[in-house]
């Protein structure tokens, strides 16, 4: 179980996947309440900047008011309208030069006793301002304007110590103005008096009741959560603004995000899948190959074997095996070339370069087995150099050495390709020879002997002569090849021993009258 | 190591480079050029009505007096004003040849104290503005008074309109006789519930703001045809050069230059030039002002020096 890496691996492709899917459906399952929490939180994180943004807008145009009242051109002239009696016209010419560019709703100035003196058409706006000013002192509140809920902020105007009267400036909370605070959020605004909806970016919950239980309302079968945007001068009596993000729309969301959370599940598990079946197959391909190899090694082999490109460490170690093999199959045949010449030496005389008596064991049987296969005739022709002794005792052995050679040089020039020269030791050569007839032997002796009578070598400007006897044995079919060959060495050897005997410098073939003749043993040669 | 060559090599860098080669700066001998022909101008310093007599006839000026003249006073607002002029003579020196200009009578004793010498140049009425729309076109030297000093307080009093009566007035230079002081000699003789204004600009503004409103301004200012104002009679004469001399218009005030009391002479020849010659003659005419010298005199006349 487990005990290849393989299965390893693949186990923890398996093992990696499934904690992924499970890692994933439970963020899946859990992750609902998460999001509503986190939902609710953002919401107070939003009503609270929004609180801000309104703070500010509040603030600016209050600051809009306060420039207006500060102006000393619009103090001379609410003067000289308020106390000279002199026409609104020029006041609402310098408003419209001076102050024209202002974002503002409505305008409207108000003399000392609360009466419109610009756009009497803004007389509610002045009512509106009057009721204010005697309730609070706060220079900013909301009112009910004819085209909506309107921001105002007013400033008392005076000349030189005289006051003057009051400008009141305001800015509508439209449809617009809705839409570009809910920005900010994706959820809505709701402006509320007197629990009913007056104005919404949601237009259908327009003048349904509103009535917020723990910060959540249900409308239209919809549950708000809901968080109050704090507005100046608030009470009762005044709009209320909310904002709210429905449930609904929190489950939406929650739904896009699980269907992330299927869509990276499904699409992690592949690429892992993906990723583990070819890591496993890169893995495989090589380490396959490996033990292939290996296994042939162990079975005496050493096989070619591919270099792969180096990019992971698998193709590393097989680069470095197939290195390996490659040195081993240098060394291989470095043995098998030694292992060469020491047969070759084996069965090699240093001095001659021809065959010794080890070779002669060896290839007798083949040689024996192919005569009797091809019904030739198998001669065995036992030479010997005549009075080599001599030589020996007059030049010296090195002297000596040379005639071997020289002998071995005749033997190997005389013979064919197919004849098998051997020394046999001392100054004794055999020559295995295949002929159709009992006669070759004969004649390839002769033509030896003859060779070499004629090819003295030189020592010394002199002229050493030298002769060889030969005698020749031939084979016995119905033996074995030892057998043979005994047979072969004992019948030539009588052959020779009987061309010395006859006077040397011959050749004589056995015959059965040379069975009992005594071998040789003379030890001159 | 050999540190000769290298010694060397930084000796003729420094060489190089703090050598002065004006020679080959181009630059440099334009911006001396300008310079030099700077150096070398007269400079007026001033208010903006007597400005507009000097701006119109520099070229005449620069001609006749053969020197670059350089004016200060299109915006009297930016704190360039009669103040400016006389101050910029003060500092008049040898090399720095500067006169002024100023809209408004100097008093004996500022005179004396500055050590100023004045040139009369013109006598320009000031004007009485009032709203286009306002249908009164002429009243009398006392009504205007009464009006500016707040006895009357509205067009009804002179006429049927029933409106009140805004005065808009600009009273700069107050301690200095002249100017408006010939509407009414002392500010506090001026209706308090007023509009002051700090310039003849917004003086225009206000009068055509207000249907009710009067104001004043000197007759160098050009209007704008779009203004709603216009310019009334007083005693029934308009606010003319020949009207100012026979006196049958009241209202005027003196622009005059002025200099150190060791002008150059190409300074007095060019206050000269303003005063007599010919081209000053015909900016004169166009905007209806009395000069005070004759034609070209053979010294600057009328130079008072107490």
């Amino acid at each position: 179980m487990l005990t290849t890496y393989r299965a390893r691996l693949f186990f923890y492709t398996i093992l990696l996947i499934t904690f992924l899917v499970a890692t994933l459906a439970y963020t899946y399952i859990y992750s609902r309440d998460a999001i509503l929490e986190q939902a609710r939180y953002n919401l107070s994180n939003t009503a609270r900047l929004l609180t801000g943004n309104i703070k500010m807008e509040e603030n600016g145009l209050l600051h809009h008011a306060e420039m207006i009242r500060d102006d000393p051109r619009i103090q001379e002239y609410m003067y000289m309208v308020t106390k000279i009696g002199a026409e609104e016209d020029a006041l609402r010419r310098l408003f419209k030069r001076d102050f024209g560019w202002l974002p503002v709703e409505r305008f409207v100035f108000l003399d000392l006793n609360g009466q419109p003196r610009l756009n009497t058409k803004n007389a509610d706006l002045a009512n509106a301002v009057q009721e204010h000013m005697r309730q609070s002192q706060n220079n900013i509140f909301y009112a009910q304007g004819p085209r909506g809920l309107e921001l105002v902020a007013w400033a008392s105007i005076s000349w030189q110590g005289v006051p003057l009267g009051t400008i009141a400036i305001t800015h509508l909370l439209d449809r617009h103005w809705l839409s570009q605070h809910q920005n900010y959020s994706s959820g809505h605004l709701f402006i509320e008096k007197y629990n009913v909806v007056q104005l919404s970016s949601l237009p259908e919950s327009e003048g349904k009741t509103f009535l917020p239980r723990s910060n959540s309302i249900v409308m239209n079968g919809t549950v708000y959560q809901v968080r109050a945007i704090p507005l100046a001068g608030e009470n009762i009596s005044t709009p209320h603004l909310w904002h709210g993000i429905s449930e609904q729309e929190v489950l939406k969301q929650l739904k896009r995000h699980s269907q992330i959370i299927l869509a990276l599940a499904i699409f992690g598990s592949l690429a892992m899948l993906i990723m583990g079946l070819i890591i496993a197959r890169d893995f495989n391909r090589p380490l396959n190959q490996l033990m292939e190899i290996t296994r042939a090694v162990t079975r005496g082999a050493l096989p070619m074997m591919g270099r792969a490109v180096e990019t992971n460490e698998i193709n590393i170690l097989s680069n470095r095996f197939s290195e390996m093999l490659q040195s081993l199959r240098e060394k291989q045949e470095e043995i098998d070339r030694a292992h060469r010449r020491l047969e070759e030496s084996a069965i090699t005389d240093s001095l001659t370069g021809l065959h010794n008596r080890r070779y002669l064991k060896q290839i007798f049987p083949q040689l024996f087995a192919q005569a009797q296969r091809e019904t030739h005739c198998l001669s065995g022709l036992m030479l010997d150099l005549d009075y080599f002794k001599r030589i020996n005792d007059q030049y010296g052995h090195l002297v000596g050495d040379q005639c071997l050679a020289h002998m071995g040089e005749v033997l190997k020039e005389s013979c064919r390709a197919s004849d098998y020269i051997f020394r046999m030791g001392g100054e004794e050569f055999l020559i295995l020879s295949l002929s159709d007839t009992t006669q070759g032997g004969k004649i390839l002796a002769e033509k030896i002997r003859d060779t070499l009578a004629k090819n003295p070598i030189t020592y010394k400007q002199a002229l050493i002569s030298m002769t060889t006897s030969i005698g020749i044995g031939l084979t016995e079919s119905q033996l074995d090849a030892e057998a043979a060959l005994t047979t072969l060495l004992f019948h030539a050897d009588k052959a020779l021993y009987a061309a010395k005997n006859n006077g040397r410098n011959q050749v004589i073939i056995y015959n059965n009258a040379l069975q009992n003749t005594s071998s040789l043993q003379d030890t001159t040669s | 190591m050999n540190t000769g060559p290298r010694i060397t090599g930084i000796y003729l860098c420094v060489f190089i480079t703090f050598f002065p080669w004006p020679a080959f700066s181009t630059d440099t001998a334009d911006h001396s050029a300008t310079d030099h022909e700077n150096d070398n101008a007269l400079m007026g310093v001033g208010a903006h009505f007597a400005w507009i007599l000097f701006d119109a006839i520099k070229a005449d000026l620069e001609t006749k007096v053969g020197r670059r003249v350089i004016l200060f006073g299109e915006n009297s607002m930016l704190g360039v004003g009669c103040n400016a002029g006389i101050k910029a003579t003060r500092q008049a020196t040898q090399s720095r040849e500067t006169f002024g200009f100023i809209c408004c009578s100097l008093s004996d004793e500022e005179i004396e104290k500055e050590q100023l010498i004045v040139y009369p140049l013109v006598k320009e009425p000031i004007l009485i503005l009032t709203h286009k729309d306002n249908p009164v076109d002429n009243l009398s030297s006392d009504q205007v008074r009464a009006i500016f000093r707040g006895d009357l307080a509205s067009w009804a009093d002179v006429d049927e309109t029933d409106k009140p009566i805004v005065v808009v007035t600009r009273l700069h230079c107050k301690k200095r006789p002249g100017h408006w002081k010939t509407i009414l000699p002392d500010h506090k003789e001026f209706r308090q519930e007023r509009l002051n204004v700090t310039s003849a600009a917004a003086m225009v503004q206000r009068v055509g703001d207000f249907r009710g409103a009067i104001g004043h301004t000197g007759a160098t200012w050009i209007f704008d045809a779009k203004d709603p104002i216009k310019i009334i009679m007083v005693d029934g004469s308009r606010p003319t050069a020949e009207n100012l001399r026979n006196g049958k218009y009241p209202f005027y005030r003196q622009l005059s230059a002025i200099t150190n009391r060791n002008p150059s002479p190409d300074v007095v020849k060019l206050i000269n030039e303003a005063q007599t010659g010919e081209a000053f003659r015909k900016i004169a005419r166009q905007y209806e002002l009395l000069p005070l010298n004759p034609m070209r005199p053979a010294t600057p006349a009328n130079a008072v020096t107490r």
